[in-house]
Protein backbone atom coordinates (compact mmCIF):
# COMPACT_ATOMS: atom_id res chain seq x y z
CA UNK A 1 0.00 0.00 0.00
CA UNK A 2 2.81 2.35 0.93
CA UNK A 3 4.58 1.56 -2.31
CA UNK A 4 1.38 2.17 -4.22
CA UNK A 5 0.90 5.59 -2.65
CA UNK A 6 4.55 6.33 -3.26
CA UNK A 7 4.09 5.37 -6.91
CA UNK A 8 1.13 7.74 -7.26
CA UNK A 9 3.06 10.52 -5.55
CA UNK A 10 6.11 10.05 -7.77
CA UNK A 11 4.08 10.00 -10.98
CA UNK A 12 1.48 12.58 -10.05
CA UNK A 13 2.21 14.73 -13.09
CA UNK A 14 1.71 11.93 -15.62
CA UNK A 15 -1.30 10.53 -13.77
CA UNK A 16 -2.96 13.94 -13.58
CA UNK A 17 -2.29 14.36 -17.30
CA UNK A 18 -3.90 11.01 -18.08
CA UNK A 19 -6.88 11.77 -15.83
CA UNK A 20 -7.52 15.16 -17.47
CA UNK A 21 -7.19 13.69 -20.97
CA UNK A 22 -9.69 10.97 -20.06
CA UNK A 23 -12.12 13.69 -18.95
CA UNK A 24 -11.43 15.51 -22.24
CA UNK A 25 -12.14 12.40 -24.34
CA UNK A 26 -15.22 11.68 -22.27
CA UNK A 27 -16.48 15.17 -23.12
CA UNK A 28 -15.65 14.63 -26.77
CA UNK A 29 -17.41 11.28 -27.12
CA UNK A 30 -20.37 12.05 -24.89
CA UNK A 31 -20.96 15.11 -26.95
CA UNK A 32 -21.10 12.99 -30.11
CA UNK A 33 -23.32 10.19 -28.92
CA UNK A 34 -25.89 11.29 -26.40
CA UNK A 35 -28.24 13.72 -27.99
CA UNK A 36 -29.72 14.94 -24.75
CA UNK A 37 -26.51 15.66 -22.90
CA UNK A 38 -27.22 18.63 -20.69
CA UNK A 39 -23.81 20.20 -20.96
CA UNK A 40 -24.20 20.38 -24.72
CA UNK A 41 -27.45 22.27 -24.61
CA UNK A 42 -26.03 24.53 -21.90
CA UNK A 43 -23.12 25.19 -24.24
CA UNK A 44 -25.54 25.82 -27.09
CA UNK A 45 -27.50 28.40 -25.16
CA UNK A 46 -24.34 30.03 -23.77
CA UNK A 47 -22.58 30.41 -27.10
CA UNK A 48 -25.95 31.23 -28.63
CA UNK A 49 -26.66 34.16 -26.37
CA UNK A 50 -23.13 35.49 -26.79
CA UNK A 51 -23.31 35.18 -30.55
CA UNK A 52 -26.66 36.92 -30.41
CA UNK A 53 -25.22 40.05 -28.82
CA UNK A 54 -22.30 40.03 -31.22
CA UNK A 55 -24.63 39.65 -34.17
CA UNK A 56 -26.87 42.50 -33.17
CA UNK A 57 -23.88 44.76 -33.78
CA UNK A 58 -22.42 43.03 -36.81
CA UNK A 59 -25.74 42.24 -38.46
CA UNK A 60 -26.28 44.94 -40.97
CA UNK A 61 -22.93 44.94 -42.68
CA UNK A 62 -24.26 42.34 -45.11
CA UNK A 63 -27.75 43.77 -45.18
CA UNK A 64 -27.76 44.88 -48.78
CA UNK A 65 -26.68 41.56 -50.18
CA UNK A 66 -29.08 39.70 -47.88
CA UNK A 67 -31.91 41.89 -49.18
CA UNK A 68 -31.06 41.10 -52.77
CA UNK A 69 -31.20 37.40 -52.02
CA UNK A 70 -34.54 37.72 -50.26
CA UNK A 71 -35.95 39.72 -53.15
CA UNK A 72 -34.79 37.05 -55.53
CA UNK A 73 -36.38 34.37 -53.42
CA UNK A 74 -39.62 36.28 -53.16
CA UNK A 75 -39.69 36.46 -56.91
CA UNK A 76 -39.26 32.73 -57.27
CA UNK A 77 -41.90 32.05 -54.64
CA UNK A 78 -44.36 34.23 -56.43
CA UNK A 79 -43.71 32.37 -59.62
CA UNK A 80 -44.40 29.11 -57.90
CA UNK A 81 -47.53 30.49 -56.30
CA UNK A 82 -48.78 31.45 -59.69
CA UNK A 83 -48.09 27.99 -61.03
CA UNK A 84 -49.93 26.53 -58.08
CA UNK A 85 -52.99 28.63 -58.75
CA UNK A 86 -52.84 27.87 -62.44
CA UNK A 87 -52.62 24.11 -62.10
CA UNK A 88 -54.76 23.82 -58.96
CA UNK A 89 -52.31 21.70 -57.05
CA UNK A 90 -53.20 20.14 -53.72
CA UNK A 91 -53.29 23.01 -51.19
CA UNK A 92 -52.71 20.70 -48.20
CA UNK A 93 -48.94 20.60 -48.34
CA UNK A 94 -47.57 18.96 -45.20
CA UNK A 95 -44.56 21.25 -44.80
CA UNK A 96 -44.56 24.17 -42.41
CA UNK A 97 -41.85 26.84 -42.64
CA UNK A 98 -40.33 28.86 -39.78
CA UNK A 99 -37.82 31.64 -40.43
CA UNK A 100 -34.61 31.74 -38.40
CA UNK A 101 -31.20 33.38 -38.40
CA UNK A 102 -27.84 31.66 -38.25
CA UNK A 103 -26.27 33.58 -35.40
CA UNK A 104 -23.08 31.56 -35.31
CA UNK A 105 -21.59 29.15 -37.81
CA UNK A 106 -18.35 27.59 -38.99
CA UNK A 107 -17.19 26.26 -42.35
CA UNK A 108 -13.48 25.62 -41.81
CA UNK A 109 -13.69 22.68 -39.41
CA UNK A 110 -13.92 18.99 -40.22
CA UNK A 111 -17.24 18.93 -38.39
CA UNK A 112 -18.98 22.25 -38.80
CA UNK A 113 -22.04 23.49 -36.99
CA UNK A 114 -24.55 26.31 -37.17
CA UNK A 115 -26.47 27.87 -34.28
CA UNK A 116 -29.96 29.22 -35.00
CA UNK A 117 -31.92 31.68 -32.90
CA UNK A 118 -35.01 29.47 -32.71
CA UNK A 119 -35.55 26.74 -30.15
CA UNK A 120 -38.09 24.44 -28.55
CA UNK A 121 -40.24 27.42 -27.56
CA UNK A 122 -40.72 28.14 -31.28
CA UNK A 123 -41.71 24.54 -31.93
CA UNK A 124 -38.33 23.46 -33.27
CA UNK A 125 -37.44 19.80 -32.79
CA UNK A 126 -34.41 17.73 -33.75
CA UNK A 127 -34.58 16.15 -37.22
CA UNK A 128 -36.22 19.09 -38.94
CA UNK A 129 -34.83 20.34 -42.23
CA UNK A 130 -32.99 23.66 -42.54
CA UNK A 131 -32.97 25.52 -45.88
CA UNK A 132 -31.36 28.73 -47.06
CA UNK A 133 -32.66 30.95 -49.87
CA UNK A 134 -30.13 29.23 -52.17
CA UNK A 135 -30.61 25.59 -51.22
CA UNK A 136 -30.38 23.08 -48.42
CA UNK A 137 -28.36 23.73 -45.27
CA UNK A 138 -28.74 20.74 -42.97
CA UNK A 139 -30.78 19.09 -40.26
CA UNK A 140 -31.60 20.37 -36.75
CA UNK A 141 -29.46 18.44 -34.31
CA UNK A 142 -29.98 19.72 -30.78
CA UNK A 143 -32.49 22.14 -29.34
CA UNK A 144 -32.45 24.31 -26.24
CA UNK A 145 -35.24 26.62 -25.23
CA UNK A 146 -34.31 29.54 -27.46
CA UNK A 147 -31.57 28.16 -29.68
CA UNK A 148 -30.88 25.14 -31.79
CA UNK A 149 -27.82 23.66 -33.45
CA UNK A 150 -27.75 22.38 -37.01
CA UNK A 151 -25.80 19.49 -38.47
CA UNK A 152 -25.01 21.09 -41.84
CA UNK A 153 -24.23 19.35 -45.13
CA UNK A 154 -20.58 20.20 -44.44
CA UNK A 155 -20.32 17.86 -41.44
CA UNK A 156 -18.68 14.45 -41.72
CA UNK A 157 -21.77 12.75 -40.23
CA UNK A 158 -24.19 14.33 -42.69
CA UNK A 159 -26.01 11.92 -45.07
CA UNK A 160 -28.76 13.27 -47.29
CA UNK A 161 -30.74 11.42 -49.89
CA UNK A 162 -30.57 13.31 -53.20
CA UNK A 163 -31.43 12.73 -56.83
CA UNK A 164 -30.41 13.98 -60.26
CA UNK A 165 -33.18 16.07 -61.78
CA UNK A 166 -32.22 14.91 -65.29
CA UNK A 167 -33.20 11.28 -64.74
CA UNK A 168 -34.32 10.85 -61.12
CA UNK A 169 -31.50 8.49 -60.19
CA UNK A 170 -30.86 8.91 -56.47
CA UNK A 171 -27.91 8.49 -54.10
CA UNK A 172 -26.51 9.61 -50.78
CA UNK A 173 -24.82 13.00 -50.42
CA UNK A 174 -21.95 13.22 -47.98
CA UNK A 175 -19.01 15.53 -47.29
CA UNK A 176 -15.35 14.54 -47.14
CA UNK A 177 -14.25 17.27 -44.73
CA UNK A 178 -12.01 19.37 -46.98
CA UNK A 179 -13.74 21.99 -49.13
CA UNK A 180 -16.92 23.66 -47.90
CA UNK A 181 -18.05 24.36 -51.48
CA UNK A 182 -18.15 20.73 -52.61
CA UNK A 183 -19.81 17.51 -51.48
CA UNK A 184 -20.02 14.04 -53.04
CA UNK A 185 -23.06 12.16 -54.29
CA UNK A 186 -22.49 8.39 -54.06
CA UNK A 187 -24.23 5.33 -55.49
CA UNK A 188 -25.07 6.59 -58.98
CA UNK A 189 -24.69 3.66 -61.42
CA UNK A 190 -21.78 3.96 -63.85
CA UNK A 191 -23.89 3.82 -67.00
CA UNK A 192 -25.84 6.96 -66.04
CA UNK A 193 -24.51 9.97 -67.90
CA UNK A 194 -23.79 12.83 -65.52
CA UNK A 195 -22.96 16.15 -67.14
CA UNK A 196 -21.39 19.23 -65.61
CA UNK A 197 -24.08 21.61 -64.43
CA UNK A 198 -26.74 18.93 -63.90
CA UNK A 199 -28.79 20.05 -60.94
CA UNK A 200 -29.12 17.85 -57.90
CA UNK A 201 -32.15 18.15 -55.62
CA UNK A 202 -33.40 16.50 -52.46
CA UNK A 203 -35.34 13.30 -52.87
CA UNK A 204 -37.56 13.82 -49.85
CA UNK A 205 -37.18 10.14 -49.06
CA UNK A 206 -36.26 10.46 -45.41
CA UNK A 207 -39.26 12.62 -44.64
CA UNK A 208 -37.00 15.36 -43.32
CA UNK A 209 -36.46 17.47 -46.43
CA UNK A 210 -39.23 18.48 -48.76
CA UNK A 211 -38.62 16.95 -52.20
CA UNK A 212 -37.05 18.92 -55.09
CA UNK A 213 -35.12 21.47 -53.03
CA UNK A 214 -31.92 22.51 -54.79
CA UNK A 215 -28.73 20.97 -53.36
CA UNK A 216 -26.14 21.87 -55.95
CA UNK A 217 -24.73 21.24 -59.41
CA UNK A 218 -22.64 18.37 -60.73
CA UNK A 219 -19.02 19.14 -61.54
CA UNK A 220 -17.44 15.98 -62.86
CA UNK A 221 -17.73 12.45 -61.54
CA UNK A 222 -15.43 9.54 -60.76
CA UNK A 223 -16.39 6.10 -61.99
CA UNK A 224 -15.41 3.12 -59.88
CA UNK A 225 -15.24 0.09 -62.22
CA UNK A 226 -15.01 -2.36 -59.31
CA UNK A 227 -18.28 -1.40 -57.63
CA UNK A 228 -20.11 -0.25 -60.75
CA UNK A 229 -21.02 3.03 -59.11
CA UNK A 230 -19.74 6.52 -59.71
CA UNK A 231 -19.41 9.34 -57.21
CA UNK A 232 -20.47 12.75 -58.45
CA UNK A 233 -18.68 15.89 -57.33
CA UNK A 234 -21.37 18.38 -56.32
CA UNK A 235 -20.87 22.13 -56.11
CA UNK A 236 -23.16 23.13 -53.24
CA UNK A 237 -25.75 25.82 -53.97
CA UNK A 238 -25.60 27.19 -50.43
CA UNK A 239 -22.63 29.36 -49.54
CA UNK A 240 -21.87 28.31 -45.97
CA UNK A 241 -19.49 31.24 -45.58
CA UNK A 242 -22.23 33.83 -45.53
CA UNK A 243 -25.25 32.01 -44.29
CA UNK A 244 -27.71 34.13 -42.32
CA UNK A 245 -31.40 33.91 -43.22
CA UNK A 246 -32.68 30.33 -43.11
CA UNK A 247 -35.95 28.42 -42.94
CA UNK A 248 -36.68 25.52 -40.64
CA UNK A 249 -39.09 23.06 -42.21
CA UNK A 250 -41.35 20.78 -40.27
CA UNK A 251 -42.90 17.84 -42.05
CA UNK A 252 -46.22 17.31 -40.34
CA UNK A 253 -46.76 13.84 -41.77
CA UNK A 254 -43.28 12.48 -41.07
CA UNK A 255 -44.48 10.33 -38.16
CA UNK A 256 -47.09 8.79 -40.40
CA UNK A 257 -44.58 7.96 -43.14
CA UNK A 258 -42.07 6.64 -40.59
CA UNK A 259 -44.55 4.27 -38.98
CA UNK A 260 -45.63 3.06 -42.41
CA UNK A 261 -42.02 2.29 -43.37
CA UNK A 262 -41.54 0.47 -40.08
CA UNK A 263 -44.40 -1.89 -40.82
CA UNK A 264 -42.57 -2.88 -44.02
CA UNK A 265 -39.33 -3.53 -42.20
CA UNK A 266 -41.08 -5.69 -39.63
CA UNK B 1 -2.50 41.39 -4.86
CA UNK B 2 0.65 40.23 -6.50
CA UNK B 3 1.25 42.25 -9.66
CA UNK B 4 2.46 39.30 -11.68
CA UNK B 5 -0.53 37.14 -10.70
CA UNK B 6 -2.86 39.95 -11.70
CA UNK B 7 -1.23 40.28 -15.12
CA UNK B 8 -1.65 36.52 -15.71
CA UNK B 9 -5.33 36.70 -14.80
CA UNK B 10 -5.91 39.70 -17.09
CA UNK B 11 -4.06 37.93 -19.89
CA UNK B 12 -6.25 34.84 -19.43
CA UNK B 13 -9.48 36.83 -19.69
CA UNK B 14 -8.32 38.98 -22.62
CA UNK B 15 -7.06 36.00 -24.62
CA UNK B 16 -10.34 34.11 -24.15
CA UNK B 17 -12.31 37.17 -25.27
CA UNK B 18 -10.10 37.79 -28.32
CA UNK B 19 -10.21 34.11 -29.28
CA UNK B 20 -13.95 33.67 -28.90
CA UNK B 21 -15.23 36.94 -30.28
CA UNK B 22 -12.61 37.80 -32.85
CA UNK B 23 -10.42 34.95 -34.03
CA UNK B 24 -13.12 32.25 -34.07
CA UNK B 25 -14.77 34.43 -36.71
CA UNK B 26 -11.67 35.01 -38.80
CA UNK B 27 -11.18 32.40 -41.43
CA UNK B 28 -8.72 33.16 -44.16
CA UNK B 29 -9.39 30.95 -47.11
CA UNK B 30 -11.29 28.47 -44.94
CA UNK B 31 -8.01 26.90 -43.88
CA UNK B 32 -6.40 29.32 -41.50
CA UNK B 33 -7.78 30.05 -38.07
CA UNK B 34 -5.22 31.07 -35.44
CA UNK B 35 -5.63 29.79 -31.88
CA UNK B 36 -3.95 32.49 -29.86
CA UNK B 37 -5.44 31.54 -26.47
CA UNK B 38 -2.59 29.09 -26.08
CA UNK B 39 -0.26 32.08 -25.51
CA UNK B 40 -1.46 32.12 -21.89
CA UNK B 41 0.00 28.68 -21.20
CA UNK B 42 3.09 29.45 -23.24
CA UNK B 43 4.29 32.34 -21.09
CA UNK B 44 3.51 30.93 -17.65
CA UNK B 45 6.55 31.36 -15.37
CA UNK B 46 9.30 28.81 -15.97
CA UNK B 47 9.09 27.50 -12.40
CA UNK B 48 5.30 27.27 -12.40
CA UNK B 49 4.05 23.96 -10.97
CA UNK B 50 3.54 21.41 -13.79
CA UNK B 51 0.40 20.09 -12.09
CA UNK B 52 -0.97 23.61 -11.89
CA UNK B 53 -0.16 24.03 -15.58
CA UNK B 54 -2.18 20.92 -16.43
CA UNK B 55 -5.18 22.16 -14.47
CA UNK B 56 -4.97 25.65 -16.00
CA UNK B 57 -4.70 24.01 -19.44
CA UNK B 58 -7.82 22.01 -18.71
CA UNK B 59 -9.79 25.05 -17.54
CA UNK B 60 -8.65 27.18 -20.47
CA UNK B 61 -9.42 24.51 -23.07
CA UNK B 62 -12.78 23.81 -21.48
CA UNK B 63 -13.80 27.47 -21.57
CA UNK B 64 -12.78 27.81 -25.21
CA UNK B 65 -14.72 24.60 -25.97
CA UNK B 66 -17.83 25.92 -24.27
CA UNK B 67 -17.85 29.01 -26.43
CA UNK B 68 -17.02 27.33 -29.71
CA UNK B 69 -19.26 24.25 -29.50
CA UNK B 70 -16.39 21.81 -29.77
CA UNK B 71 -16.66 20.11 -26.38
CA UNK B 72 -13.49 18.15 -25.63
CA UNK B 73 -11.32 19.18 -28.59
CA UNK B 74 -9.57 22.24 -27.16
CA UNK B 75 -9.54 20.63 -23.70
CA UNK B 76 -7.55 17.65 -24.97
CA UNK B 77 -5.19 19.81 -27.02
CA UNK B 78 -4.39 22.31 -24.26
CA UNK B 79 -3.94 19.65 -21.58
CA UNK B 80 -1.53 17.98 -23.98
CA UNK B 81 0.21 21.31 -24.46
CA UNK B 82 0.58 21.76 -20.68
CA UNK B 83 1.93 18.22 -20.40
CA UNK B 84 4.59 18.73 -23.07
CA UNK B 85 5.69 22.17 -21.86
CA UNK B 86 7.89 21.18 -18.86
CA UNK B 87 9.69 18.56 -20.99
CA UNK B 88 10.38 21.00 -23.83
CA UNK B 89 11.50 23.61 -21.28
CA UNK B 90 13.90 21.14 -19.67
CA UNK B 91 15.20 20.03 -23.07
CA UNK B 92 15.79 23.61 -24.20
CA UNK B 93 17.26 24.88 -20.93
CA UNK B 94 20.15 27.34 -21.42
CA UNK B 95 23.55 26.23 -20.17
CA UNK B 96 23.25 28.13 -16.92
CA UNK B 97 19.62 27.16 -16.36
CA UNK B 98 16.68 29.52 -16.03
CA UNK B 99 18.05 31.14 -12.89
CA UNK B 100 18.01 34.73 -14.06
CA UNK B 101 15.05 34.50 -16.39
CA UNK B 102 11.79 33.44 -14.87
CA UNK B 103 9.55 34.81 -17.55
CA UNK B 104 9.41 33.65 -21.14
CA UNK B 105 9.71 36.50 -23.61
CA UNK B 106 11.70 37.54 -26.63
CA UNK B 107 13.56 40.16 -24.62
CA UNK B 108 14.58 37.72 -21.91
CA UNK B 109 15.38 34.66 -23.99
CA UNK B 110 16.32 36.05 -27.39
CA UNK B 111 14.61 35.66 -30.76
CA UNK B 112 16.02 32.29 -31.72
CA UNK B 113 15.19 30.57 -28.45
CA UNK B 114 11.75 32.11 -28.24
CA UNK B 115 10.76 31.28 -31.83
CA UNK B 116 12.01 27.70 -31.54
CA UNK B 117 10.21 27.16 -28.25
CA UNK B 118 6.92 28.76 -29.30
CA UNK B 119 7.00 27.22 -32.77
CA UNK B 120 7.48 23.74 -31.35
CA UNK B 121 4.81 24.15 -28.68
CA UNK B 122 2.27 25.78 -30.99
CA UNK B 123 2.70 23.08 -33.62
CA UNK B 124 2.29 20.40 -30.95
CA UNK B 125 -0.98 21.97 -29.82
CA UNK B 126 -2.34 22.58 -33.32
CA UNK B 127 -1.46 19.10 -34.51
CA UNK B 128 -3.26 17.45 -31.58
CA UNK B 129 -6.21 19.78 -32.11
CA UNK B 130 -6.63 19.13 -35.83
CA UNK B 131 -5.97 15.45 -35.43
CA UNK B 132 -8.71 15.15 -32.80
CA UNK B 133 -10.94 17.20 -35.06
CA UNK B 134 -10.56 14.94 -38.08
CA UNK B 135 -10.30 11.81 -35.92
CA UNK B 136 -8.90 9.57 -38.62
CA UNK B 137 -5.68 8.63 -40.35
CA UNK B 138 -6.81 9.05 -43.96
CA UNK B 139 -6.26 12.79 -44.25
CA UNK B 140 -3.02 12.65 -42.29
CA UNK B 141 -0.93 14.91 -44.51
CA UNK B 142 -3.81 17.31 -44.93
CA UNK B 143 -3.94 17.55 -41.13
CA UNK B 144 -0.19 18.10 -40.90
CA UNK B 145 -0.34 20.81 -43.57
CA UNK B 146 -3.25 22.50 -41.82
CA UNK B 147 -1.35 22.38 -38.51
CA UNK B 148 1.76 23.93 -40.05
CA UNK B 149 -0.05 26.75 -41.85
CA UNK B 150 -2.07 27.57 -38.75
CA UNK B 151 1.01 27.39 -36.52
CA UNK B 152 2.69 30.10 -38.59
CA UNK B 153 -0.37 32.29 -38.24
CA UNK B 154 -0.57 31.79 -34.46
CA UNK B 155 3.18 32.28 -34.12
CA UNK B 156 2.99 35.57 -35.99
CA UNK B 157 0.29 36.76 -33.61
CA UNK B 158 2.35 35.66 -30.61
CA UNK B 159 5.30 37.71 -31.83
CA UNK B 160 3.03 40.73 -32.34
CA UNK B 161 1.71 40.38 -28.78
CA UNK B 162 5.26 40.04 -27.47
CA UNK B 163 6.43 43.17 -29.23
CA UNK B 164 3.39 45.20 -28.21
CA UNK B 165 2.88 44.19 -24.62
CA UNK B 166 6.13 43.17 -22.99
CA UNK B 167 8.12 45.87 -21.28
CA UNK B 168 11.84 46.10 -21.90
CA UNK B 169 14.02 44.86 -18.99
CA UNK B 170 14.13 47.23 -16.02
CA UNK B 171 17.73 48.28 -16.59
CA UNK B 172 16.80 50.32 -19.63
CA UNK B 173 14.68 52.63 -17.47
CA UNK B 174 17.60 53.55 -15.30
Amino acid sequence: MRNFLQFIWNNQFTLLFILLEIVGFALLTTNNHFHNSKIQSASASLSGSFADTRNSYAQYIGLKEENEKLLDENRRLRERLEQRVRYRLDPNIPFEYTTAHAISSTFHLGNNYIVLDRGSSDGIEPQQAVLSPQGIVGVVYKVSEKYSTVLPVIHSQSRISCKLTRNNYFGLLHWDGTDDHYATLENIPNHIGVFDGDSIVTRGGSGIFPPNILVGFAEGSEKDEASGFQSVNVRLATDFRKIYNVYIVENKVRQEVDSLIQTIEE
Amino acid sequence: MNRELLSHIIRFVLLVIVQVFLLNNVQLNGMINPYIYIYFLLVLPVDFSPNGGLILGFILGFIIDLFSQTLGMHTIASVFFAFGRPYVLRYMAPRDGYEFTRTISIRQMGWLWFLTFSGLMVFLHHFVLFFIESFRMSGFFFTVGKSISNSFMTLALIVVIQLLFTRPPKSSYE
